[in-house]
């Protein structure tokens, strides 16, 4: 005991004070760490207000009586609040599969139906169907939007983005130029710039009997524009595989897409993962952008909260929720791929006894 | 069985200039470095018989693998004729090519051809699987067939856990899970180390000698080339430069190019020679 402790502590010495420049820094962290960790506890914890109304909250610390009262708004915004069970069963839905999706014993034709079948549930869930009045996507709001447009665009997007990997590889010179184009395109536009076309250009184009719901044409510009960024990392990994893999195949008497599906893709995509989940990362924070066509997705839905006339101006506490939630996801995707890598690793080199 | 006739395989933007050139009694070298030229096989003639294994031998570049890739279309010819039992395979169409490929042309290669993601039995039954033979039926060929190459029992391992001599058995044994009549084994042995490449040779003779199947080896290795064919096709610069067996190349050399090359090569031992199996099968 007293040995493990004494382990610990020179540990800790010799990483905290083992050179003149590792002292340096550990006084100057203290030093910062003393300015600002008391203001942000008597601000957080010891100045905060945790019940009442907003008249109880006082303006020296946090309110977090507003997160109490609002989080029901900050999570589904304006959806009507009878039927919020149905975005809370969207949200349950979406976690569910993107759980089954991240364990490498599911994958498999299963999940490849599976996503499909949730979507268009959730998008029913959202729609109200079977109740007596449907729910214009312009109520909906909050968690279940970010998370829905996010889900939705990034499983659309990757089958477009493995046939523009593939072109961009063809032999075909057309499509070649074609796939280079596109992405070239859209990877250099913002993606702002793509919502603004989904919001005001779209609807000039479409002709007037089609009138396509605004939450639709910005999950389709979405989903064709990360189908851009998602074709690069998927070329990265087709690249990996050396040629003399699709060459036996073709030996074996493979046509080229039962090579792709077969042999190539398999691999590929194996590789690509961990870049394919630092995408997501970036895109799930991305989807804030939403709120510059007037989608009330979660970031915008906590800026509204706090324009409530009852509990005006408490956006710092609003705005730390919505972190607090980008976070979780965020820091559990990102602990997920370093897991995978890992995995796929050892399932790739390390022997194992028969 | 196998019969190349002139075959001409140019790499190049514009393989009709090229071959033209190239066609020549003396080509202009200017001429087929302003095209880009790459001459692979030039004007190639060789026939194989049923059962017999043939050799083709050459330093790097000498066009023996291209060759060798002519025979299932891996590459397309750029002139002559391919034909196997006599029908011209220069005019299949795409469907009839991916059969002749998947039921009568097994092909193992130097390396990087196992699927990584596969355990080493999927990819034994892989030919069975495209051609649609039931689970069961082919796990139990692939097992088989790994008993056969000396794998019993590593079925269920990941081919990146296995050694290069034992990846290599497994290529073969894929080669062969389609029964075909026809091996092409482009420099299968040469990345092992000596030791590993010599059980291999026995192996592989032995198994050939069993099986009976028409084989075109590729190989630069001279004393690989003589101790397991029966007859040897020495390339140069694309052209074939003399057909024969091992002994015949070591007495009779064509020219100085054979001579160096046969030079230090080691003959068979007696025992080992295999010319007695061509009479079995002729």
């Amino acid at each position: 005991m007293t040995a493990a402790l004494s382990r610990i502590l020179t540990t800790l010495r010799s990483g905290l004070f083992g050179t003149r420049a590792n002292t340096l820094v550990t006084v100057a962290t203290v030093l910062l760490l003393s300015q600002v960790v008391p203001p942000l506890v008597r601000w957080a914890v010891l100045d905060a207000t945790f019940g009442g109304d907003a008249a109880a909250c006082t303006r020296a610390g946090a309110c977090w009586a507003f997160v109490a009262a609002k989080l029901r708004f900050i999570l589904f915004a304006f959806y009507p609040p009878g039927l919020q069970w149905r975005p809370a069963l969207v949200i349950l839905l979406l976690a569910a599969i993107l759980v089954a999706s991240a364990l490498p014993r599911l994958w498999g034709r299963p999940l490849l139906v599976a996503w499909p079948l949730t979507i268009l549930a959730c998008w029913l869930l959202m729609q109200g169907a079977f109740t007596a009045t449907p729910i214009p996507s312009n109520q909906w709001g909050g968690l279940p939007v970010t998370l829905f447009v996010w889900a939705v665009c990034f499983a659309a997007a990757t089958p477009i983005a493995v046939l523009l990997a593939l072109a961009r590889r063809s032999t075909l010179g057309g499509l070649r130029t074609f796939s280079v184009l596109y992405i070239e395109l859209m990877r250099g536009t913002p993606m702002v710039g793509i919502l603004y076309v989904a919001m005001l250009i779209l609807p000039m184009a479409l002709p007037d009997s089609l009138s396509v719901d605004k939450m639709l044409r910005a999950i389709v510009m979405v989903t064709l524009f990360w189908a851009a960024y998602i074709a690069e990392v998927i070329r990265a990994g087709l690249q990996a595989i050396p040629p003399g893999q699709s060459e036996a195949a073709t030996a074996l008497g493979l046509g080229y897409w039962r090579t792709q599906r077969l042999v190539v893709l398999p691999q590929a995509l194996r590789i690509v993962i961990p870049g394919m989940v630092n995408l997501a990362i970036g895109f799930l924070l991305a989807t804030s952008l939403l709120a510059v066509i007037g989608i009330f997705d979660l970031l915008n839905a906590a800026r509204a909260s706090a324009a409530d006339p009852n509990w005006l101006g408490f956006y710092n506490e609003a705005y730390l929720v919505v972190a607090a939630v980008y976070f979780v996801i965020c820091f559990g995707a990102s602990r997920y791929s370093q897991w995978l890598e890992g995995k796929l690793a050892g399932g790739r080199t390390c022997p194992r006894t028969a | 069985m196998i019969e190349l006739e002139d075959v001409w395989k140019v790499f190049g933007a514009d393989e009709r200039a090229i071959l033209r050139e190239a066609r020549r009694d003396a080509p202009d070298e200017a001429v087929l470095k302003r095209l880009r030229a790459v001459v692979g096989v030039a004007g190639a003639s060789l026939s194989v018989g049923k059962g017999e294994l043939v050799c083709l031998m050459g330093l790097s570049g000498s066009g023996k693998s291209t060759l060798v890739r002519l025979v299932n279309r891996l590459l397309e010819p750029s002139a002559g004729r391919v034909r196997i039992d006599g029908g011209d395979i220069l005019s299949l169409g795409p469907k009839a090519l991916r059969e002749l490929r998947s039921r009568r042309i097994g092909m193992v290669f130097q390396s990087h051809a196992l699927v990584a993601h596969l355990s080493v039995r999927d990819n034994v039954a892989l030919p069975l699987e495209i051609r649609g033979v039931a689970r069961t039926k082919r796990e139990d060929r692939a097992d088989e067939l790994l008993a056969r190459v000396g794998l019993d029992g590593l079925g269920d391992r990941r081919v990146g856990a296995l050694s290069g001599g034992m990846q290599q058995r497994v290529g073969l044994a894929r080669a062969l899970a389609a029964d075909p009549d026809i091996l092409l084994m482009d420099e299968p042995f040469s990345a092992l180390d000596p030791l590993i490449r010599h059980d291999l040779q026995t192996q592989f003779m032995a198994l050939s000698r069993e099986l009976g199947k028409t084989t075109v080896f590729v190989t630069h290795d001279v004393d690989e080339a003589f101790r397991i064919a029966d007859r040897v096709v020495l390339m140069r610069a694309g052209r074939i430069v003399q057909t024969g067996t091992a002994e015949a190349l070591a007495s009779r050399p064509a020219d100085d190019y054979v001579r160096r090359f046969v030079r230090n090569a080691r003959l068979p031992a007696c025992d080992a020679q295999p010319s007695a199996r061509v009479r079995a099968f002729a």
